[in-house]
């Protein structure tokens, strides 16, 4: 009875309560998160086949291998070629979209809703959807494009437009969302400073550079960090259109990681090792960002 | 039973075999014995014959071969097959080619080829795919004289004139439009379905879909090269995983004597065309009569295995022969291409 009234003690104390309705969401961040980062790095250190099988501690001898690894490098290059393209485009293309129909007039309710369609699709269908159009042999969109005298349109099978369509079919399926949270942010401004403005002779272009750019940095920071990450992540679009292909031109690190992982050789080591090297990229790159967006201003 | 693409399997036993969530009876191929049985994730089988009513000696002693590790019986036959040269008839006639003449050399196949493809109405004359299908190549370097693993297994003599020829007819063809740039094998597999492709070397289990496609076609040995004819062996097999229980190896034993009956393999040989393996049911008259089953019991001729006992089979030919033929034709330099792959292969039967 002691121990029990000592516990009612414990948690009718509001903040000792917060404990226990965090608990269900830090159980899930530790075992889906924390545990599994911290197996990567120990399995980074060892020679361990998916069969567990004449696995050895090997120090860094995997990292070693991975520096000298030209196919490592070739995958950190097209990760970052990725990124590079594919999350300004998305930012930009969201920002117009949004700044066009941040306003809630019907019209703009129904286009909202057109333009988030492709976000709550697979990107496994949507992959398939668009491999399928544009095929160079029975695909519709290079049929068309050879009426209009565009031939031999190759798009996912050619080494140097494989990259360009990925990241195009990706920015299409996600603006959606980089959109809808820009309008959040844009309907979060005070009308008073466009009022203001607009008394002092300002136009619609430049009261987006001097009113909304500077007063939805915040959201562009999160926008911008949060799309970085997942960009660096890539898979699921390689996987389902080009496998990394052609010629590895479009081979990203996480896809590099699930092959060397989960085909032959199976070589777990080696792939959580590359994870972790994706790991510190992440984070080299997103910790700075980071700080200038928030911690800065604070 | 879950039925799922290669490419998936592939992926997803290894990780339920080390989770112990792996079926106790799996399909798998003669390339990966070595894989499968130096982690001991298969049995050994060497007392099926001995536990069941399964006739031993109704075997093709190359079947039952193609599936031993370590002269263990590792996996017990299901069904073996060859890559075999298809023709479709009707575009042999447009093109004013005899459509009962298939060629039977690897110069007539180009000659054909040139002759059916059509840019304009996107026809090719034959395929050569990127990735993704049955290793056509292995068996076109051995049929010019060349190899690419040496008889020990432990050395690359892929860098050869004979190789580098092969690799150069390939790059004409695909220059020259004759057959499709950067076709995967699903690719090359639908313009053959949808009538679009000449000539097009595949397994037997093109057959059904270019029935159901009503397309009118014709299916014969692999065609020669300067040297022989050939065409890579693969015999695909029951293995029983380690995690298995004995009632669930018992019941895998039961299944996989049913299905070594003469009546089961003779309908599997009548319904998909793959060549017999049991004598029983080469010798039977209706397997006989078949017209497309014995074009692919021709097998016996122009088959061989491919680096036979080599752990590494399967990754030479999957992350060092595909893409040097993808880069090939693509328009890389062969002989860089084929210097690198040597390097490359070197490198992997050192581990």
């Amino acid at each position: 009875m002691n121990k029990l009234k000592k516990w009612k003690n414990f948690i009718n104390k509001p903040g000792n309560a917060a404990y226990l309705f965090l608990l269900p969401s830090a159980v899930i961040l530790i075992v889906f998160a924390v545990v599994p980062l911290i197996a990567s790095l120990i399995i980074s250190l060892f020679h361990m086949n998916i069969f567990f099988t004449g696995t050895g501690f090997v120090g860094l001898a995997n990292f070693k291998a991975a520096f000298t690894d030209s196919r490592f490098w070739n995958a950190l290059w097209n990760t970052v070629i990725f990124v590079l393209f594919e999350v300004p485009l998305q930012i930009v293309i969201g920002l117009l979209v949004a700044n066009a129909l941040a306003s809630t007039s019907l019209f703009n309710k129904a286009a909202r809703s057109v333009f988030f369609l492709p976000v709550v699709c697979s990107m496994a269908a949507v992959g398939i959807t668009w491999s399928i159009l544009l095929d160079s042999n029975i695909g519709f969109i290079p049929y068309v494009l050879e009426l209009i005298g565009i031939k031999n349109a190759a798009f996912f099978r050619g080494a140097s437009t494989a990259m360009p369509t990925v990241i195009a079919m990706t920015v299409w399926k996600n603006f959606g969302y980089t959109m809808s949270i820009l309008i959040v942010g844009i309907q979060g401004i005070s009308k008073s400073y466009y009022e203001a403005s607009e008394i002092d002779g300002a136009g619609k272009v430049k009261q987006f550079f001097s009113i909304t750019l500077p007063l939805l940095k915040d959201t562009l920071g999160f926008c911008l960090i949060t799309n970085t990450i997942g960009s660096l992540q890539v898979f699921d679009q390689v996987y389902v259109t080009t496998q990394g292909g052609p010629q590895y031109r479009t081979e990203t690190l996480v896809q590099y990681i699930y092959k060397t992982g989960f085909n032959q050789p199976y070589n777990l080591g080696y792939a959580s090792t590359i994870s972790v090297l994706l790991l510190i990229l992440i984070l080299f790159i997103s910790l700075p960002m980071y700080k200038k967006m928030f911690m800065e201003k604070e | 039973m879950d039925i799922m693409p290669t490419a998936s399997l592939e992926e997803k036993l290894p990780a339920a075999i080390a989770a112990k969530k792996a079926p106790a009876l799996v399909i798998k191929g003669n390339f990966d014995a070595a894989t499968y049985g130096s982690n001991n994730i298969f049995v050994p089988l060497d007392d099926f014959f001995d536990k069941t009513s399964t006739n031993k000696s109704d075997f093709s002693q190359s079947s039952l071969d193609a599936l031993k590790y370590n002269g263990k019986q590792l996996m017990i036959p299901m069904q073996v097959h060859s890559t075999f040269l298809y023709w479709n008839k009707d575009l042999f006639k447009a093109a004013g080619l005899d459509p009962e003449t298939p060629p039977t050399t690897w110069d007539e196949v180009a000659k054909d080829a040139k002759k059916i493809a059509n840019a304009s109405k996107k026809i090719y004359g034959v395929g050569f795919p990127i990735s993704g299908a049955p290793c056509y190549f292995d068996a076109m370097f051995k049929s010019n004289g060349g190899d690419v693993v040496s008889e020990d297994g432990k050395s690359s003599v892929l860098n050869s004139a004979e190789n580098l020829k092969t690799l150069q007819y390939i790059q004409d063809l695909v220059k020259t439009g004759t057959a499709p740039k950067g076709a995967t094998g699903a690719d090359t597999d639908n313009l053959m379905l949808a009538g679009q492709l000449g000539i097009y070397c595949n397994g037997p289990w093109l057959v059904n879909g270019l029935k159901e496609n009503k397309i009118n076609f014709g299916v014969t040995a692999m065609p020669s090269g300067s040297k022989q004819a050939a065409g890579v062996i693969e015999v695909q097999g029951f293995g029983v995983t380690s995690t298995a229980s004995e009632a669930e190896k018992a019941a895998a034993y039961d299944f996989i004597a049913y299905w070594n009956t003469t009546a089961v393999c003779k309908e599997w040989s009548m319904r998909n065309g793959f060549p017999p393996y049991l004598k029983s049911v080469a010798e039977d008259a209706d397997i006989k009569a078949s017209a497309i089953v014995n074009s692919l019991s021709s097998v016996s001729k122009f088959g061989f295995t491919f680096a036979p006992g080599v752990k590494q089979a399967n990754q030479i030919n999957n992350d060092v022969l595909f893409p040097m033929i993808e880069n090939v034709i693509a328009g890389n330099d062969a002989k860089t291409e084929l210097t690198k792959a040597s390097g490359s292969i070197d490198t992997l039967l050192k581990k």
